[in-house]
């Protein structure tokens, strides 16, 4: 499988071709260190080197010859009898003293904790496969930062852009320049990300004439055929998003049994979220095959982001696109009764009870994902405010599902750090969802991601700190049923293995994890009776 | 305290391409460093200015498919460099092809980070005018800040960036010209040895390779014959009026410096002293003893000068293994040593240095000489002895360069074959010591180079002082370069009472003179 991945990507393995080139044009005694570099003679045999070095010699060949004669008087010259002693001057070193060997040492100090399958000595003595995977594979490895050099280039620049260090930033945006491309490895697309984050940084931190900047390709640009296939064939390799929407589907199912009792009251559900209608068909099966059928009528109040944040990741969608009519034609053939409502422009803040229209004797559930984390936390503490004036809309219950990530916001390294951390995740667990591959798709969904680079309104927190706040103002944690984790669990089976959920035993939030690494949080919220009177 | 006397001859104007520029006002200062004129007067305009460009870029995908034209930028000041593409792009004509820029960002197709300037110029079925010049300042600023990446990289442990880096490094600098490609490779060669623990072991070559590349090395730049000529100076100042002399000499190779001193020594007024010559050097390897060798064709030479000549070679696997009481020494002789590009070797050895130099105080020398290069690539930091040593060495490429092309050999015309394996050659020996110094660590690193001053205060707790080279010999040495054609952007300067010869502003070996204090 590793091969062809290998031979299938066209581009961003280019490198170790020419490595291979320039060291034959120019080195003398090559040939040996080929030998230990690459070990074996695949090369030869290797569709992927040919051509390359056929097109190599052609840019020789269009360039000024001075350059390529030397070249040639170098390697026609070691020919000669007199100097083609030093074969055996290198010898491949397996010996402990030497230099590299203390930093693996070194290295391997921090990640005890995992297995390490492909040790440093894999390099020594690798071959091409061994030494080229390992740059593109070896985020597979670990838990931890290893193999992710493009945060090594990031963050650095940003540490000197803060600190002043002109020179060093300059330094650091020619080097992201050769590296970044906006394909390949989760790497290089993070360094391209990054990039351009940081240039969009830059001219937007003077006084010149600020424009705003959005990522080549994002939802608000895309066609809405094109977003709605992306995303479809997304959610379908990615459990990004899934997993949190099935989460709180059969949430809603479980807050719904749970109150009405048998009565037949209506369900009242208020979107405030990212899943642009996708979300939606699957509950209304779910709820069209409850013993006693679905509620008389399942009310869904959507409510999209504000022009304003235009740069919440995966918030918006194209001008133009509408999933009410799908929906609601998809909820006639299921005999449910379904209303849609959209607020557009309306702020999170004005929301209240009459502009949403609910009525006492509805069940009232409130759907927040990966939106409230845009509401300033520190001053004014707008995001307390919210959930305050959520808790006064009384609902029966709110499904609180966000980023699971330190608060960023103290200086713009530390929070640019944090964004590349979330991003990493998503870039390289997308990349393995497409399994490498190049497609116009990958890009619309990783360009609308890498908005949380530049969206000044990324102000995350962990999911204790959120949890405080929703005590705070008169909420209780409600662990979610067997039933509900069951049934996500079974569903994440059908992504990659490096997937995990997380069931938090003292709270009962279910936590989405890639490769060790926490990235979201779902949980569910309940009036706290003790609160409710007063 | 410091004179300097610059020797060129300034014959022509015409425009050789130097990496050395001498004004050098608000320059990138890493780029500066190795010659480079970029202007890092305001970042962020330069970030804007990307960025437009980008943004310009990234409305068309298919811009450089349009072009027809090739353009060759030269971005000597990246600010104005980015104006000029951004003006060229928003322009009312058909946009250039741009071979590398910055532009891959943003342009949608699937180049990779090899750049556009692989994507163009490496596809088979180019435009039916495809003459894309690749410049080489530009990549060349582009590939000394990715060198520099990729040491900090290594320094760091940072070996997944690094990895990524040296396969960039290399990639640009196949598209380099000259000196500037050359040392790159070196440098990319010794990074990725250094990365992938692929660091020559010792012994690396035989002794005799070693000195057929030094004898190259002799004959295309005036370093080696300056060092052999500026101690022969002083050595036979020290000698004067004495009759019988003995030479031992740590650094005897080929025996190059000694005819010229024999000769020296045959016109003396008052008639030529016995001249007594001690040839150290490494076993030969080959079972072959080259230092006989060597001493047989002194001894004809001596013969046919009239000078009274005695040799012996003494085989020695390190300086530190020799003892004085193995050299023979006579009371009734005036004895000198020499050592050329030697001692830095023995700092490998913890203690060899202080034992080579109190075996040399019991050999009562009148005079110690000491050639050395000028350059500390023996910092305990791995980054600073790169960026030493990238330095050093690509003047010493560039000088090289120089001397090939050209202004190269007294005849001054059409480089001939043999002087060109001679360049190719002296390029091998210095490639190796960059790989020395990049790649090797402990007691394999044996390139040690420390400057005039470190060798001052280590000769100074030695028990030695400075004899200062006259106002004679530096008259001389700077006579000797005029002589050598292509002596345009060498020169001579005297430190302290020492010599140094470098290559414009870059002093690159140092001779000096010592005597027991």
């Amino acid at each position: 499988m590793s091969e062809t991945m290998f031979f299938g990507e066209p581009d961003p393995d280019l490198n170790s071709g020419h490595i291979l080139d320039w060291l034959e044009d120019s080195i003398p005694y090559l040939p040996s260190l080929l030998d230990d570099l690459y070990g074996s003679t695949d090369i030869i045999n290797d569709p992927w080197w040919v051509p390359t070095q056929e097109l190599e010699q052609d840019l020789i060949d269009a360039n000024n010859t001075s350059t390529s004669n030397s070249v040639e008087n170098l390697t026609s010259s070691v020919s000669s009898p007199t100097i083609t002693a030093p074969t055996d001057l290198l010898i491949l070193s397996n010996e402990p003293q030497l230099p590299v060997s203390d930093l693996s040492k070194k290295r391997k100090a921090p990640e005890d904790h995992m297995p390490q399958p492909a040790p440093q000595g894999k390099k020594s003595t690798g071959n091409k496969k061994g030494t080229g995977k390992s740059t593109k594979d070896n985020c597979i490895n670990g838990n931890n930062k290893e193999g992710r050099w493009a945060e090594q280039l990031l963050n650095p620049c940003a540490a000197a852009i803060t600190s002043g260090n002109v020179t060093r930033v300059q330094h650091l945006l020619f080097v992201l320049h050769e590296l970044a491309s906006p394909t390949g490895d989760a790497n290089y697309r993070l360094a391209s990300h990054g990039l351009q984050a940081l240039l969009h940084h830059l001219s937007s931190s003077t006084n010149s004439p600020t424009k705003v900047l959005t990522p080549a390709i994002s939802f608000d640009t895309a066609t809405p055929k094109f977003f709605q296939r992306s995303l479809i064939n997304f959610n379908d390799i990615n459990p990004w998003f899934t997993i949190p929407f099935n989460i709180a589907n059969n949430a809603i199912l479980q807050v719904l049994s749970e109150h009405d009792h048998g009565s037949r009251r209506n369900l009242h559900i208020l979107d405030i979220g990212v899943s642009h209608g996708f979300q939606w068909p699957t509950l209304l099966e779910a709820l069209s095959s409850r013993p006693g059928g679905p509620p008389p009528l399942v009310r869904v109040t959507v409510v999209p982001p504000t022009l304003e944040n235009h740069q919440l990741p995966f918030a918006n969608c194209p001008p133009g696109y509408n999933f009410a009519s799908y929906i609601l034609r998809f909820a006639k053939d299921l005999n449910i009764n379904l209303q849609i409502n959209r607020l557009d422009n309306c702020p999170l803040q004005n929301l209240n009870t009459h502009i949403i229209n609910s009525s006492p004797d509805e069940t009232l559930i409130v759907c927040a994902q990966f939106r409230l984390h845009y509401l300033n936390h520190t001053k004014p503490d707008t995001r307390t405010e919210f959930l305050k004036l959520m808790r006064s809309m009384e609902p029966q219950g709110v499904i609180l599902n966000d980023n699971d990530m330190d608060c960023s916001c103290s200086n713009f390294d530390a929070g640019f750090s944090q964004s590349l951390d979330y991003l990493w995740s998503f870039l390289d667990s997308t990349s393995v969802a497409f399994k490498g591959r190049e497609m116009e798709e990958r890009k619309l969904i990783e360009g609308e991601a890498a908005k949380a680079l530049i969206n000044t309104f990324e102000m995350n927190e962990k999911k204790e700190k959120w949890g405080e706040r929703m005590r705070g103002v008169g909420f209780l944690e409600n662990a979610f049923s067997e039933d509900v984790v069951d049934q996500a669990r079974a569903l994440l089976k059908k992504y990659d293995t490096h997937w995990e959920m997380r069931v938090e035993e003292k709270d009962g939030s279910v936590g989405l994890w890639w490769k060790g690494q926490s990235v979201s949080f779902c949980s569910l919220w309940k009036i706290d009776a003790k609160t409710s009177d007063s | 305290m410091k004179r300097n006397h610059i020797i060129t001859s300034d014959v022509t104007g015409k425009a050789k391409k130097t990496m050395w520029d001498e004004e050098d006002a608000g320059v990138d200062e890493l780029l500066a460093v190795l010659g480079y004129k970029v202007k890092s007067s305001d970042m962020v305009d330069v970030a804007q200015k990307i960025e437009h460009l980008e943004g310009v870029l990234g409305n068309d995908d298919g811009l450089s498919l349009l072009a027809s034209d090739s353009v060759h930028y030269n971005p000597s000041d990246l600010s104005s460099w980015l104006e000029s593409m951004i003006s060229e792009l928003n322009p009312t004509t058909q946009p250039p092809i741009i071979d590398d820029s910055f532009m891959n960002i943003a342009n949608t197709s699937s180049s990779s980070s090899a750049g556009a300037s692989a994507s163009s110029s490496y596809n088979p079925n180019p435009n039916p005018n495809p003459v894309v010049i690749v410049d080489s300042q530009e990549n060349g600023i582009r590939l000394v800040h990715t060198l520099m990446a990729c040491a900090e990289a290594v320094q760091q442990e940072n070996l997944a960036l690094a990895e990524n880096l040296v396969k960039q490094a290399g990639m640009l600098a196949v598209s380099q010209a000259g000196a500037m490609r050359k040392v790159a490779t070196y440098f990319v060669e010794a990074l990725a040895r250094r990365i992938y623990r692929l660091s020559p072991k010792p012994p690396q070559d035989s002794p005799a390779f070693q000195d057929l590349l030094q004898m190259h090395f002799y004959e295309t730049c005036p370093y080696l014959k300056f060092a052999h000529f500026t101690a022969n100076q002083a050595i036979l100042e020290a000698f004067a009026g004495k009759k019988k002399v003995h030479v031992i000499d740590f650094s005897m190779k080929q025996g190059m410096q000694w005819p010229a001193l024999m000769q020296a020594l045959a016109l003396r007024p008052g008639g030529p002293p016995t001249f007594r010559l001690t040839g150290i050097g490494p076993p030969s390897g080959d079972n072959t003893d080259h230092l006989q060798e060597v001493g047989w064709k002194l001894a004809q030479l001596a013969d046919t000068i009239h000078v009274e000549f005695e040799y012996r070679g003494f085989v020695a696997e390190s300086l530190a293994d020799l003892e004085p009481a193995m050299l023979d020494l006579r009371e009734d002789e005036v004895v000198a040593v020499n050592s050329v590009f030697e001692l830095h070797q023995l700092l490998a050895r913890p203690g060899a240095v202080e034992k080579v130099l109190s075996a040399v105080k019991e050999m009562k020398p009148e005079i110690l000489t000491v050639v050395e290069q000028e350059a500390n690539h023996n910092g305990l930091v791995f980054l600073e002895r790169f960026t030493e040593s990238l330095h050093y060495y690509s003047t010493l490429f560039d000088s090289l360069e120089s001397s090939g092309n050209g202004g190269g050999g007294v005849d001054g015309g059409a480089i001939s074959p043999a002087s060109n394996q001679d360049k190719i050659m002296s390029e091998v020996y210095l490639g190796k010591q960059i790989c020395n110094v990049v790649a090797c660590e402990g007691p394999d690193r044996v390139e040690r180079h420390e400057t005039l001053t470190q060798w001052k205060s280590r000769l100074d707790s030695a028990g030695f002082e400075a004899v200062h080279l006259g106002s004679n010999a530096f008259k001389q040495a700077s006579m000797l370069l005029a002589l050598f054609a292509g002596g345009d952007g060498y020169r001579v300067e005297e430190n302290n009472g020492c010599l140094m010869l470098g290559w414009h502003t870059r002093s690159l070996i140092t001779t000096s003179a010592w005597k027991i204090r």
